[in-house]
């Protein structure tokens, strides 16, 4: 991108380098797409709060089952708006660099539709429902698929809290591969 | 395709009977599960308890929040890589006095927890430092990491000196100086918009397979670069003296004898053989023709090129201005060939261990492939809606597959002995029928050959007419021909048989690709074999004669290559005619003219099958390893036809494929590529190995023209060097060193293998530990809360004011004091 440094100071790229898994090229192009989406109402800047739905425009998230989710947990204040800097910890927790243990943090968050701090069976049915779209199993299918899962992964019961959920994941390799994009 | 809802598996009637078996299912897994035995029955007893677990009961949710572990774990976030040991200590006390909580209900029930690691204990510059560089890897927004990074660094610090100092500073540069060569590296990544293309259409699994070809493109530069060097540059660059062919077998120049390294017989081979070499006719009508085919083939004037083996000369090489400088071809070019093969295993050996370790990990038990497929299935980067739609088709599908292996192996436990019986029958049969579809093919492979060989040869010495020309034509691409048919015929017969085995899904793809693998390598070793009989078939040659009576090809290392370098052309031509004159007009027929129908949807979806594409990636990469000895100049020649590969199949990928509906999964895929690069790679080593060291190189041409074998150059070279260094590479050579030294490694082999097994069954060990102290948990938290209750019914306004808010309190002392009134 060629437009360099007419919105952000040396400082401030610097800042956000420090702060983010980004490169300062991936800082730059992520403004450029955040000043396509949220465009419409005038010229962003880096803290006005935007609505959600807005974000959930970005062409990776736009098909995402967990998108609400996913808006939801990375804004910092919980008010179903997102601001550039959250926009850019999301991208930060998504790019290829972020390490296992705080992809793990906020995975086990999206994936808790009711916000107990476990994954419990309601947790888990609502995420394969979103997972298999159109094409739904059968409730006992379904029913039978998470009492599985959970019996095998919840070691001391009470559903899969974050430690378990992200000792989980280091034997689940296709995570990294998947739970990832870049701009 | 239509929106079927609550259609379930095809197998739903079968699962409606699996609703009420739930608890028994994992009773099922008994056999191999073993292990699992210690919690087991408390898994299943567990959800059936009255333990209130449920979140309503609101003193429960804030008193679990409030526990060490709770709080720990995300402490030990930001410390996970520093390796100071003042952390690893802080990590074993729960930090209960200075720890801030943030984000602490803000709205109501919101319970998010962070807590953010300590910072005002007097720190030195290094542990600083490193906490800055942790930051990143805080799961809070920017804001708090800024408050953190100012807080930090306002915070007094001790300065480092000496030492400790420039150590420091030596990091900070690495590791500045990694992230600026990191960031310059992605600007100038090949083909970065292609592979985001396919990520964000198909998923990540076929993105695997383009990063595949990408792989190797790299490895084949890096092989180029190597030959290029040592053995391109120097015959370029370098002069030798010219071979003089004198019949009367003396030198006469004292100059000529320093670059003379055999005797003066075969100096008159190779001038005849380059003389006729460059006076074979050519004729001027169909010059074009005669270079395109020449270009094919390899012969012509392609011929006593740089291209091929016979060009090298077997001299030692000198700088024309400083005659001092000598280079010792023959030795370079196969000292440069060993080593270039060993590198090229050792790099794919390392990117082996990465994918075989993801790969193992994932098929450890049935259980985590669940869990891979729903937390890891959803590829976050498809941009697509009909590329989402169809990944949900595929996770749906997989999960079916899932539950019907299950079901499968349930069934299987229910055979009958009569039916077992028949299945082993009929798995044999199979099989059988299949070794006889090989060996036949194999027989065809062979025959065709020698045939083509035979025929060639009387071809070739009464080149008259058209009909005889159109004939040499046939010839040349018989064999080619048998086993590019082969290579599409049987491979439909196997996957057709497959299917009367009655396996898992998951086994048929596996058995499908060895089988296929192992004709396609085959059919490759069969090639070089019948090469292998029409060269030396012959006695030997007495010291005088350049050719013998049976007339076998004048330099057969360059009729090797040529050989091999026709393959790759063959096979690169024929990818680009399957994609371009196959499947593109089967999907234009398909979906444009008769679109619609269902014989329009037959013809025009095409799956891009991944296993077949890998295969024909691995046969080209065989064909490079098999020649790069013959031909110098044939790594080049792969990369060019990898660069074209990746285009004509991104293309087929995106043009002529319709989205597959199978899953392909990135750990698996890496795994299964790169040990079928291996295995091809052993199969490679073998035929090469045996030519260095067995055959008689031929007289007219080549770097080892006079000697008994190849191997026998490096033998001379040993015997020059110094004592000390001959009698260490000689003893490596013998029996007392390799026997030790196997006895050695099956012993650490076996060390590894029983450490590993300790290690499991302390894993299992510690599991049931954990179940129990989880139970150990739920009770007391259980009398916790009903304390709670009870106290805060008798104890009125007050207490339940106090013991109502534990959450907001800055530390846990206080609470526990609350709870201990």
């Amino acid at each position: 991108m060629g437009n360099k440094n007419t919105t952000f100071t040396e400082e401030e790229l610097e800042d956000y380098e420090d702060l983010t898994y980004l490169t300062r090229r991936e800082i730059l192009v992520a403004w450029g797409k955040w000043k396509g989406l949220v465009g419409g109402q005038g010229e962003p800047d880096r803290v006005t709060r935007y609505p959600e739905e807005d974000v959930q425009k970005l062409p990776e998230l736009q098909h995402n089952p967990f998108r609400e989710r996913i808006t939801r947990v990375f804004s910092s204040l919980k008010d179903s708006r997102m601001s550039f800097e959250d926009f850019l910890d999301l991208l930060s927790v998504m790019s290829s660099k972020a390490p296992l243990q705080l992809k793990a943090h906020y995975a086990f968050h999206i994936f808790d539709y009711n916000e107990d701090q476990v994954l419990d069976t309601e947790d888990l049915e609502v995420v394969v429902e979103r997972l298999t779209g159109d094409h739904a199993l059968l409730p006992e299918e379904k029913s039978k698929l998470v009492e599985k899962l959970l019996e095998d992964t919840d070691l001391d019961g009470g559903g899969i809290s974050e430690e378990e959920f992200k000792h989980l994941l280091t034997k689940c390799p296709d995570f990294t591969h998947s739970f990832r994009f870049s701009v | 395709m239509s929106g079927d809802r609550n259609s379930g598996c095809r197998t739903s009637a079968a699962m409606s009977g699996s609703g009420g078996r739930g608890g028994s299912g994992g009773r099922g897994q008994k056999a191999g599960s073993a292990r699992r035995g210690g919690w087991e029955d408390a898994g299943v007893e567990f959800y059936r308890e009255a333990y209130p677990t449920s979140v309503d009961n609101i003193y429960d949710t804030r008193i679990t929040t409030l526990l060490p572990s709770k709080r720990h774990n995300v402490n030990s976030l930001g410390r996970g890589t520093v390796r100071r040991r003042a952390s690893q200590r802080s990590r074993r006390q729960p930090p209960t006095t200075t720890a801030t909580l943030v984000h602490t209900s803000r709205r109501g029930s919101d319970t998010y927890l962070e807590v953010l690691p300590d910072l005002t204990q007097g720190v030195d510059e290094e542990e600083t430092w490193e906490k800055l560089q942790q930051i990143r890897a805080h799961a809070v927004p920017i804001e708090e990491k800024r408050k953190l990074k100012q807080q930090l660094q306002s915070a007094p610090t001790l300065r480092t000196r000496g030492l400790a100092a420039f150590k420091l500073s030596r990091r900070k540069f690495f590791s500045q100086t990694k992230s600026r060569l990191r960031e310059m590296i992605s600007k100038i990544e090949l083909w970065h918009w292609s592979l985001r293309y396919v990520e964000g259409n198909f998923g990540t699994g076929l993105v695997a397979f383009f990063t595949f070809i990408k792989w190797l493109l790299y490895l084949n530069l890096f092989t180029c670069v190597l030959l290029g060097v040592f053995i391109l540059v120097p015959q370029i660059f370098l002069v030798h003296s010219k071979d003089s062919c004198i019949v009367d077998s003396w030198p006469n120049s004292v100059y000529d004898n320093e670059t003379f390294l055999y005797e003066n017989d075969t100096n008159c081979c190779t001038k005849y053989y380059n003389e006729i070499q460059s006076n074979s006719p050519k004729r001027d009508n169909y010059y074009l023709i005669q270079l395109v085919q020449d270009g094919v083939q390899g012969t012509g004037p392609l011929e006593l090129s740089y291209l091929f083996y016979g060009y090298y000369p077997r001299h030692i090489l000198v700088l024309e201005v400083a005659p001092e400088w000598k280079y010792n071809l023959p030795l370079a070019y196969l000292l440069v060939l060993v080593v270039t093969l060993i590198l090229s295993l050792v790099l794919m050996v390392r990117a082996a261990a990465r994918g075989l370790r993801e790969s193992l990990r994932s098929s450890e038990g049935q259980f985590y492939q669940y869990c891979n497929l729903i937390f890891g299935g959803w590829d976050y980067c498809i941009e697509n809606n009909k590329a989402a739609s169809i990944k949900k088709k595929a996770i749906y599908n997989e999960l079916c597959n899932h539950l019907e292996t299950e079901r499968y192996n349930e069934e299987k436990e229910q055979r009958t002995k009569k039916e077992r019986c028949r299945l082993y029958m009929v798995r044999l049969l199979v099989n059988m029928v299949v070794l006889a579809l090989l060996s036949v093919s194999f027989v065809a492979i062979y025959k065709s050959t020698i045939f083509a060989f035979d025929h060639l040869k009387d071809a070739k010495d009464s080149k008259e007419s058209e009909q005889d020309k159109l004939m040499i034509l046939l010839f040349e691409y018989l064999p080619s021909g048998v086993i590019v048919t082969l290579n599409i015929i049987i491979p439909y017969l196997l996957r057709a048989l497959v299917k009367l085995e009655h396996y898992t899904p998951n086994s048929i793809l596996v058995l499908t690709l060895i089988r296929t693998v192992f004709l396609r390598l085959a059919s490759l070793v069969i090639l070089l074999i019948s090469i292998y009989q029409s060269i030396p078939a012959c006695p030997d040659s007495k010291p005088s004669e350049c050719i013998d009576e049976c007339t076998r090809p004048w330099c057969w290392e360059t009729y090797v290559g040529q050989q091999l370098y026709k393959l790759t052309i063959l096979d690169l031509i024929i990818m680009f005619l399957t994609t371009f004159l196959v499947n593109f007009p089967l999907k234009c027929i398909g979906h444009k003219l008769m679109r619609g129908s269902q014989i329009g949807a037959a013809i025009g979806d095409i799956e891009f099958a991944i296993p077949k594409h890998v295969l024909d990636i691995v046969y080209g990469q065989t064909l490079c390893w098999l020649g790069m000895f013959y031909s110098p100049l044939l790594p080049a020649v792969t990369c060019i036809k990898l660069v074209l590969v990746f285009y004509i199949k991104y293309f087929d990928c995106k043009v002529n494929s319709s989205q597959s509906s199978q899953l392909y999964r990135t750990s698996r895929s890496n795994a299964l590529f790169i040990s079928i690069l291996l295995v091809s790679f052993i199969v490679t080593i073998i035929p090469v190995g045996y030519s260095i060291a067995e055959i008689k190189p031929s007289l007219a041409c080549g770097p080892f023209r006079g000697l008994d074998t190849i191997w026998s150059e490096m033998l001379a070279v040993i015997e020059e060097s110094p004592d000390w260094l001959k009698a260490v590479l000689l003893f490596l050579g013998t029996a007392g060193f390799a026997v030790p030294a196997i006895i050695f490694l099956i012993l650490a082999g076996y060390y590894y293998y029983a450490v590993a097994a300790a290690n499991k069954h302390m894993v299992s060990l510690l599991k049931n530990q954990l179940v129990l102290e989880g139970h150990d948990k739920q009770f007391l938290l259980s009398r916790l809360n009903h304390m709670i209750k009870m106290s805060a019914e008798e104890g009125g306004e007050n207490t339940s004011a106090r013991s109502s808010r534990p959450v907001e309190d800055e530390t846990g002392h206080s609470n526990d004091q609350t709870l201990e009134a």
